[in-house]
């Protein structure tokens, strides 16, 4: 059994999904977080797989996720769907409710924040409102899990129905679906809404009939002589019908205490004056707390714990006699490579913490409202400024946070833009090399090449935006959800999802990475143990590094760190800890004393380099996948190696003039 | 609300986007290209529903309306699609 979650944008459908299925998943206060499908069995009831579906306001789609959500209903009709709908606004949900029932899917309603609701004087009367659309409606307080039980119940005892229509008797609709009856049977679509789609000009579904020529031409014109605007008349009929549908079972209230909150909130976050400074100032507060204050502080703290571990180890493994070779690889390659990067866990968690902050309260919305302008004339929406700053986590979910945007245009731009975000995996590489080689000023230089990225990338967008892909951004329809503090119990597991995908990646692409590297740089081509200098690795990475030479770095030991932080940009880190063999002791430290970057240009040259240049693997994948076309992706990832090289390039050359 | 007959009525409709932030209205008609307008509709920007501007964002575009009780933003090129009737302050 499937069962289709559904829903507006941020009404709660990701919570809902962690309390149905135990699976936990990123929940925002963005309209549309969810990007992909996300599945998961339901609790209880493995047999049961629910799929939390793209937020939609419409089956008649008006952006890229709100189609995919739509062709999945469509294309691969689900045994139930639960619609979540916001209990203190009902009318605009119930809408959308009216819709789904067209498909014939047996359906759920779940009304989520019944407790804000019924905080701000709504009442309501659930039976009433059950037997006049006859299918279950519950009550649902999803983020503290009230109802959830009884939904499940609801669920379990689902029974087939059939579509139902809402709209008043017409003989017209009579006629319509005459003419598509033919063609409905063959493409297997739920047939009221072949009706809707007729009417509202839904060209993507009504392509799916296997229509002739003829009946086309009579479809058009019998459309034509039923009403002057048959759009509006069918979409008012609709809310006529949801108004008809509340009578009796509720009424909006005046204002809401949350609603006069969001308004005293947002005279100041989204002030004349105020504003931008205001979020800049946030921006800053959230990177000073993050690498000066917790992360600094909790960094310290594991640095300890790891180079006890270390220490207990080696002299465990000593003890026992254990082969040269492998307390070589344990120590020097994996406690090294992968301890290494651990340490910058905590420093990243506190990062996530923030974003998912400023996300889940609704705040970036309203940063996307203020921006808005701004943005526009790098030819990108406010809208764009959320990828963008999702992106100062992880650059996934940030591209497929591009879905969100309304044209292809615009999502293009964003995918091109998001790789010049330092992500957080870059934090292990810069925070070391800034601490190695610029101790005193290294909080102000990590701030400054967080700038440069993003000017570096606005720069390449209104480059772009200008010469390659000329045009205007879409039309800017957001809604800016009340702010709410998020549950704790929502950003705990939003940490701990966190903290759990990072562990795992240490310990399996980090540690293969490491266990790569390591024999790599400890065999030759015919497997004897070599130093390094002549290892396999030092061969092929000298290749690249000649490539390197005009940014001053000359070292090939970091040409192969490069390379290797193709896999995850924490590579780099633990690439280096190998190479530089320093299983014992302080990398930063080693890293100064080799002489490997020679000189404040050098090191700049190769921040800068490192900042820009490729995203991991699995960044690029998503990206190639969302651009579409291998050609494009291949285009996109060139420029973004060129670009990389020749700002690298310049910084070398500026800051040689200085020193 | 109140209908207002013959010309006087049409006379008084005016860009939504001319609005100053504070006021409210009465959505009349909705223009613009076929997919924007049929969202608006559907996000139920209908004849005869009461609109109001809430604000102005700091850069003078977009604005942000309030509607069946919730928040939209919308550009100036779009809201101008939109034609309203003004109510008294």
């Amino acid at each position: 059994m499937t069962v289709a979650l559904v829903g507006f944008p941020n009404c709660g459908k990701s919570t809902l999904f962690n309390r149905l299925t135990g699976a936990h998943q990123h929940i925002g206060n963005f309209p549309g977080v969810t990007v992909e499908q996300k599945r998961g069995g339901l609790r209880g009831h493995p047999e049961v797989e629910i799929v939390d579906l793209p937020g939609l306001y419409s089956l008649f789609p008006y952006s890229a996720e709100e189609a995919l959500a739509r062709d999945f209903l469509l294309e691969n009709p689900p045994d139930a769907i639960i619609q979540i709908a916001d209990a203190s606004s009902p009318e605009r949900h119930l809408y959308l409710t009216l819709q789904l029932l067209e498909l014939g899917i047996p359906l759920v309603l779940a009304l989520n924040l019944m407790d804000e609701a019924q905080a701000s004087g709504r009442t309501y009367d659930l039976r009433l409102l059950e037997e006049r659309l006859s299918v279950p409606v519950l009550p649902l307080c999803a983020s503290r899990g009230e109802g959830v039980t009884a939904l499940k119940d609801a669920l379990l005892s689902s029974r087939p129905s059939s579509p139902r229509v809402f709209l008043p008797d017409d003989p017209f609709y009579g006629e319509i679906g005459t003419l598509l009856s033919r063609g409905a049977e063959k493409a297997n679509l739920p047939f009221p809404y072949l009706v809707s789609c007729a009417v509202m000009g839904e060209e993507s579904v009504l392509r799916r009939l296997p229509l002739q020529m003829e009946e086309r031409t009579r479809l058009t014109s019998l459309i034509k002589s039923w009403k002057k605007d048959p759009v509006a008349a069918m979409i008012q009929a609709r809310y006529d019908a949801v108004d008809a549908l509340c009578k009796g079972v509720t009424s909006p209230p005046d204002d809401s205490p949350q609603q006069t909150r969001t308004q005293r909130a947002d005279r100041l976050l989204t002030h004349r004056f105020l504003s931008v400074p205001l979020f800049f100032a946030v921006l800053f507060a959230v990177f000073f707390l993050t690498f000066r204050v917790f992360g600094a502080f909790l960094q310290d703290v594991l640095e300890l714990l790891l180079s006890a571990a270390s220490d207990w180890v080696r002299q465990t493994l000593e003890g026992f006699g254990v082969s040269e070779v492998l307390t070589l690889l344990l120590t020097d390659g994996i406690l090294a490579g992968v301890g290494g990067v651990l340490l910058f866990l905590p420093t990243i968690l506190v990062l996530f913490f923030f974003l998912s902050l400023l996300e889940d309260s609704g705040y970036l919305a309203r940063v996307a409202f203020v921006l808005d302008r701004p943005m526009r004339r790098l030819g990108l929406s406010g809208r764009a400024l959320v990828p963008v700053l999702l992106g100062f986590g992880c650059s996934v979910p940030a591209i497929l946070a591009t879905r969100t945007l309304s044209s292809r245009r615009e999502k293009t731009l964003a995918l091109l833009l998001l790789p010049f975000i330092a992500c957080s995996a870059k934090i292990p590489l810069l925070t070391l090399i800034c601490a190695a080689f610029f101790p005193k000023e290294a909080p102000f230089l990590l701030l400054a090449l967080y700038l440069f990225g993003v000017l570096a990338g606005l720069f390449s967008t209104a480059f772009l935006s200008g010469r390659v892909l000329p045009g205007e951004s879409g039309a800017f329809l957001l809604e800016l959800p009340p702010y709410r503090l998020p549950s704790p119990a929502t950003v705990f597991l939003h940490m701990w999802e966190k903290a759990k995908e990072f562990v795992k990646k240490a310990f399996t692409v980090l540690l293969l990475a490491t266990i790569a590297i390591w024999f790599l740089r400890s065999f030759d081509l015919s497997f004897h143990l070599v130093p390094q200098e002549e290892s396999l690795l030092a061969d092929c990475a000298k290749g690249f590094a000649v490539l390197l030479m005009p940014l001053g770095i000359e070292d090939w030991r970091l040409a192969a760190a490069l390379l290797s932080g193709l896999s995850a940009k924490e590579a780099v880190v633990s690439t280096l800890s190998v190479l530089f063999g320093a299983g014992e002791g302080d990398l930063a430290r080693i890293l100064r004393t080799s002489g490997a970057l020679p000189g404040v240009p050098a090191s700049l040259a190769f921040l800068v380099f490192f900042l820009l240049y490729l995203p991991c693997f699995a960044a690029m994948s998503a990206i190639s996948r969302e651009l579409g076309k291998r050609r494009y992706a291949l285009a996109a990832f060139a420029y973004q190696t060129v670009v990389a090289w020749l700002l690298a390039f310049l910084v070398y050359r500026v800051s040689m003039l200085f020193v | 609300m109140k209908k207002q007959k013959g010309c006087i009525y049409i006379a008084m409709l005016r860009q939504l986007s001319t609005l100053e932030a504070g006021r409210s209205a009465v959505i009349r008609e909705v223009g613009g290209d076929e997919m924007l307008r049929r969202r608006l509709l559907e996000l139920g920007l209908l004849p005869g529903t009461a609109v109001s501007v809430r604000k102005r964002a700091p850069f003078g575009d977009p604005i942000l309306l309030r509607l069946r009780g919730f928040d939209l933003t919308l550009r100036a090129s779009e809201a101008e699609k939109i034609r309203v009737e003004v109510q008294a302050p």
